[in-house]
């Protein structure tokens, strides 16, 4: 099981956009069940960071990440989307 | 309904981001759905975590400024479009600039209540002709109209 952790400034509005697209386009790959998705807040990404495989941020996050971390803005806005799922799965070693 | 407190301004003017907060924030307290120092946790926000997106194939971006929920009282969204672009930093790199024009300002109270009406959102931005839609709004039948086309209207 690969645990994600996934952040933005509040924990309120554009994680919880990613979160839902990125879980759609995991499970569209055939990751389903395979990796679990968590929320948070930039300010708890030192804390948490220890316990996931990766973390994926909306936002430019300049806090101390205790795993590898994917900027992922793109998504929000749909552009170059495919490239960014990619880097995704490649950091989570879902290779095809 | 997220804008049913209708706040909206149509080609209004603001000397920089900061300002282009003050002017929109206001009308949400006035309206009485988020605390009195909203503007406060937005600037703080803004500071640390910028809210500016560029947009492909438009010299000019939009920002979604927001805070945390303890700023807010009830979920409301609030919308200005600028005469002049002001300049704020884009979310994936501070360092990056961001001419914005369209500002939708959000004042969201449950931390995971919303993901539906923000990716609804969030999609106006990668829509070029909806942008333009927003860009050119200039008043609120009309702007509601497009939010109702939307479907935003049911949250």
């Amino acid at each position: 099981m690969k645990r994600i952790l996934l952040c933005c400034g509040t924990g309120v509005a554009t994680s919880t956009v990613v979160n839902k697209k990125l879980e759609r386009e995991l499970n569209k790959r055939g990751y389903k069940g395979q990796f679990t998705i968590t929320q948070c807040k930039a300010v708890e990404v030192p804390g948490k960071s220890p316990n996931f495989d990766l973390c994926v941020s909306t936002i430019a996050n300049s806090y101390t990440c205790h795993c590898p971390m994917i900027v992922a803005t793109n998504l929000i806005l749909n552009r170059k989307v495919d490239e960014t799922y990619d880097k995704i799965c490649e950091a989570l070693g879902f290779v095809k | 309904m997220i804008f049913d407190k209708k706040i909206a301004i149509f080609n209004g003017h603001a000397e920089s981001c900061k300002d282009a907060l003050r002017i929109l924030s206001e009308k949400f307290v006035e309206a009485g759905v988020v605390e009195d120092n909203f503007l406060e946790g937005l600037l703080k926000r803004e500071a640390v975590f910028p809210t500016g997106l560029l947009l492909d194939d438009r010299d000019f971006g939009v920002a979604i400024p927001h805070t945390d929920p303890e700023y807010v009282r009830t979920t409301q969204l609030g919308f200005m479009t600028l005469d002049e672009p002001v300049t704020f930093r884009f979310m994936a790199d501070p360092e990056t600039e961001v001419p914005v024009r369209i500002i939708f300002m959000m004042a969201i109270k449950e931390a995971h209540g919303q993901v539906e009406m923000l990716s609804k959102l969030m999609e106006i931005f990668a829509d070029s002709t909806m942008v333009d839609r927003f860009r050119a709004v200039d008043n609120i039948d009309d702007f509601l109209a497009i939010v109702s086309e939307l479907g935003l209207d049911q949250f």
